[in-house]
């Protein structure tokens, strides 16, 4: 099953919480994987249109959503969707 | 009459802490995601009314991911509580809200316990308690559970709550216009079928079914008219679908949390950011090589604390059992008149010999477990999980299953259940598998014993060692297992919150201690005092020779006759001698036993020797004496920890059991002592790690599984103890 915006996959892939920037903020696009995944990660508030600062983005990505730390090892940091936010 | 009520939260939002300051009741607290397994109720009462609270497992969302989240949601569906009291993060409140708005949605009667106060306080984060529960519909009430304020206030909000002649009204998030008319069309489907409607708030039925979750979709299925309403939901989900271009989990997930932010938006100025000198810490504690160090470091301070520092308590407990007890024991039963007879034999040999055995390593485990409580209750468990989730996954194993390894090293029982923690079906049998082979606080006294009459000097190293095969043995097992009768194509995600660093609350982790102890002398005196006794009694039991009841050669009695059945399974591993055939036999009862099998065994063999008649009063000065010598061994022994070492304290073994052991080992493995002694270790380390592992195996897995269990460790133990063994000889060590 994928859960994904359709319109944002561009033609090189978009980019995933793994690939980006340490210290970044980056807003979720998209969360591609299993329903479990999904459903984890929206009752954190890793849902589309949030913004999170990637503490550290792998092995395993550290990331700080709505004040919490959240640990996200790679499969799941891999389904991860973003878009850099610019300030 | 008595109102039942429940409490719910997320992990770490202080549940536990709360359930305790409102019952009174003393539980176990910790600081990890998904900690409280067991249901536990308690009750309290305002003015004359009488509430019965149940806690129920820490959850995230309404939407069951874990098993253990599916207790809670289960309850709460099904039980329909009167009053659900859920717990929030006031530091960390959009966390936590995603939560308290699922069960407002269910139409469930909610109070909200704003907990943790004074972190939010400390970060300046302001919360309006006045918009949220006006936007909740749910009274608000701010809590500090760890200093019981804001208590009184919540139970007075509990029984308002209960007394309330109104049903709740239940909130209505707004789900966009797309989501609201697939929604609609369900609603109507629920609400024409009687038996559907029945089941709960309609709109909160026609969200979970479109969120598809599972256990709604179970408890729908079940009704009759139930498959009808189930189709409409997935054609609905379907077209969801299609019209947005998210799959419907996305969409309801994605309204909701905006609607969350606009009410921490307008509840609160603006939310804080964790500290930073937190994350720092975090990237080296999580890092991916840096975290491994600090983890070992970590385990080996935990096992040296264990396994040193308590030695000369060990000592001095052991020394009062043998001593000054036995002989008052004597004493009491010659006032009776029942001196020298069987009844003496029962209560020295049997009772106090079997107790005492088991209380001289009190010591040890109210160290192990006040180092893993003071771990978790500062918040590195969870750390440590994340540190492990990498290199475990790619050995087949979750990351996750690391916190049921970790509970193993204290007791194998409560790691079992700790499985629950996983996510999946599959990754909690696999978990639960590879737990019993973590050395549990237990098996720890076979090896001190044992490395303590072979390997003085070492005996720390000997011990540390068996704690590794333990994991190294656990990883095998587990990547065997999840490329064959396990094989899965999709594991379960790697997500977790790391919980805020704090210094451990005294209070918390005293309870724990406490209760872990407790279980463990209480343990100690159920289990073990009956297989103590009942050892005693096949001691006694005369099935050849010419001796009576209570007065037969051990090689005469029942025991001796089984274990010499045993022996020669275990000769090619160097302890066929049936004394240690009989000690592992009383293993799988508890491991605890072993050592308290061994002193029965090889000290009924020659007379006890005649102990010095000395007065009460002497005895006594003796007991304080010693114990006053033994706190200065210890402190003089915590420097030891860190690698100073002041004091010499492994000392020669002496005392008849250790020459009686060294004497056995010796002539069972024809002058190979050591090596049979290290295989015998392994043994112990990997075959069943008790009765009552395997009864919390059986109730979490099955029986077919359990077998699986009990004959695979069996086998690993013995291929295990072969390989020392004979390849050690092979080898010429020895």
């Amino acid at each position: 099953m994928r859960f994904r915006s359709g319109d944002s996959a561009a033609a090189d892939g978009p980019l995933t919480l793994d690939h980006a920037a340490r210290a970044a903020r980056v807003r979720v696009v998209g969360v591609s994987g299993g329903r479990r995944l999904v459903h984890r990660l929206a009752a954190l508030g890793v849902v589309p249109g949030v913004v999170l600062t990637v503490v550290r983005p792998s092995g395993p990505a550290l990331i700080m959503v709505g004040g919490a730390r959240i640990a996200v090892g790679r499969p799941a940091a891999e389904a991860i969707e973003v878009e850099a936010v610019t300030v | 009459m008595t109102t039942t009520i429940a409490i719910t939260g997320s992990p770490n939002a202080g549940k536990t802490s709360l359930f305790n300051q409102l019952t009174g009741a003393h539980q176990h607290v910790g600081n990890w995601p998904g900690q409280t397994v067991e249901r536990h109720s308690g009750t309290f009462t305002v003015a004359a009314d009488q509430f019965e609270i149940v806690d129920l497992p820490g959850t995230y969302g309404l939407v069951a991911v874990s098993a253990e989240e599916a207790i809670a949601t289960g309850y709460l569906a099904d039980e329909r509580p009167e009053v659900v009291v859920t717990v929030a993060d006031a530091a960390h409140l959009s966390g936590s809200l995603h939560l308290v708005a699922q069960v407002a949605e269910a139409g469930l009667r909610q109070i909200v316990a704003l907990n943790m106060c004074d972190v939010a306080d400390r970060r300046s984060i302001e919360i309006d308690d006045t918009v949220l529960a006006d936007q909740l519909g749910a009274a608000v009430v701010r809590t500090v559970a760890r200093r019981g304020s804001g208590v009184d206030r919540l139970k007075a909000a509990i029984a308002d709550a209960a007394a309330a002649e109104t049903p709740a009204p239940p909130l209505v998030v707004d789900y966009g216009p797309v989501a609201e008319r697939h929604l609609s069309l369900l609603v109507d489907a629920v609400i024409s079928c009687p038996a559907v409607e029945d089941l709960g708030a309609p709109r909160w039925i026609g969200l979970q079914l479109l969120a598809g979750d599972e256990a709604w979709r179970a408890r729908v299925a079940a009704v009759p008219g139930g498959n009808e309403v189930l189709a409409v939901a997935n054609t609905n989900r379907d077209a969801i679908a299609d019209e947005t271009g998210f799959e419907v989990e996305l969409v309801l997930a994605e309204r909701r949390f905006d609607w969350i932010s606009r009410l921490v938006g307008t509840a609160t100025g603006s939310e804080g950011t964790g500290a930073v000198w937190s994350d720092r810490v975090d990237r080296v504690l999580t890092h991916r090589w840096l975290g491994l160090p600090v983890f070992l470091a970590v385990m080996w301070i935990v096992l040296q604390v264990t396994a040193d520092v308590t030695a000369p308590y060990l000592n001095w407990v052991d020394a009062m059992i043998s001593g000054p007890v036995s002989r008052w024991a004597v004493g009491v039963l010659g006032f009776f008149g029942l001196a020298g007879g069987w009844v003496e034999s029962l209560v020295v040999d049997g009772v106090l010999a079997g107790v005492g055995a088991v209380l001289v390593f009190v010591p040890v485990l109210f160290a192990l477990y006040l180092m893993l409580a003071l771990l978790e209750d500062s918040g590195y468990m969870a750390r440590a999980a994340a540190v492990m989730e990498r290199g475990m996954r790619a050995l087949g194993i979750p990351g996750k299953a690391f916190l049921p390894m970790m509970v193993g090293f204290g007791c194998t029982v409560p790691a079992i259940y700790a499985t629950r923690t996983l996510d999946s079906s599959r990754d909690r049998l696999l978990t639960g598998l590879i737990t019993p082979f973590m050395s549990c606080g237990a098996r720890l006294p076979v090896y001190v014993l044992l490395a303590s009459v072979f390997f003085a000097g070492r005996a720390g190293a000997v011990v540390f060692a068996m704690y590794l095969l333990g994991i190294g043995v656990a990883i095998a097992v587990g990547f065997v297992l999840s490329r064959t009768v396990l094989f899965e194509e999709e594991p379960a995600p790697f997500v977790m919150v790391m919980p805020e660093f704090r210094l451990p609350n005294p209070r918390t982790v005293w309870s724990l201690v406490k209760l872990r102890t407790g279980e463990f002398i209480r343990g100690a005196g159920t289990v073990i005092m009956v297989t103590s006794v009942g050892v005693w009694l096949l001691l006694s039991i005369p099935v050849g020779g010419d001796g009576g009841f209570a007065d037969t050669e051990v090689e005469d009695s029942a025991f001796g006759a089984a274990s010499m059945a045993v022996a020669p399974v275990m000769e090619p591993l160097g302890f066929g001698e049936w004394e240690q055939a009989g000690a592992l036999f009383t293993g799988f009862i508890a491991k605890e036993v072993v050592v308290s099998t061994m002193a029965q065994l090889y000290s009924v063999e020659e007379p006890s020797p005649e102990t010095a008649s000395s007065s009460v009063g002497e005895d006594l000065r003796k007991v304080v004496s010693s114990f006053v010598t033994a706190t200065g061994e210890t402190v003089r022994a915590i420097p030891a920890v860190v690698g100073l070492d002041l004091v010499d304290i492994d000392q020669e073994p002496s005392g008849e059991l250790q020459s009686a052991i060294r004497t056995s080992f010796e002539t069972s493995s024809g002058g190979d002592g050591r090596l049979a002694a290290l295989a015998f270790m392994v043994f112990v380390l990997l075959y069943t790690p008790c009765m009552a592992a395997v009864a919390a195996f059986r109730q979490e897995f099955g029986t077919k599984w359990m077998w699986v269990s009990v004959i695979g460790q069996f086998m690993v133990a013995w291929a295990g103890a072969f390989i020392v063994f004979q390849g050690g000889r092979m080898l010429g060590l020895g």
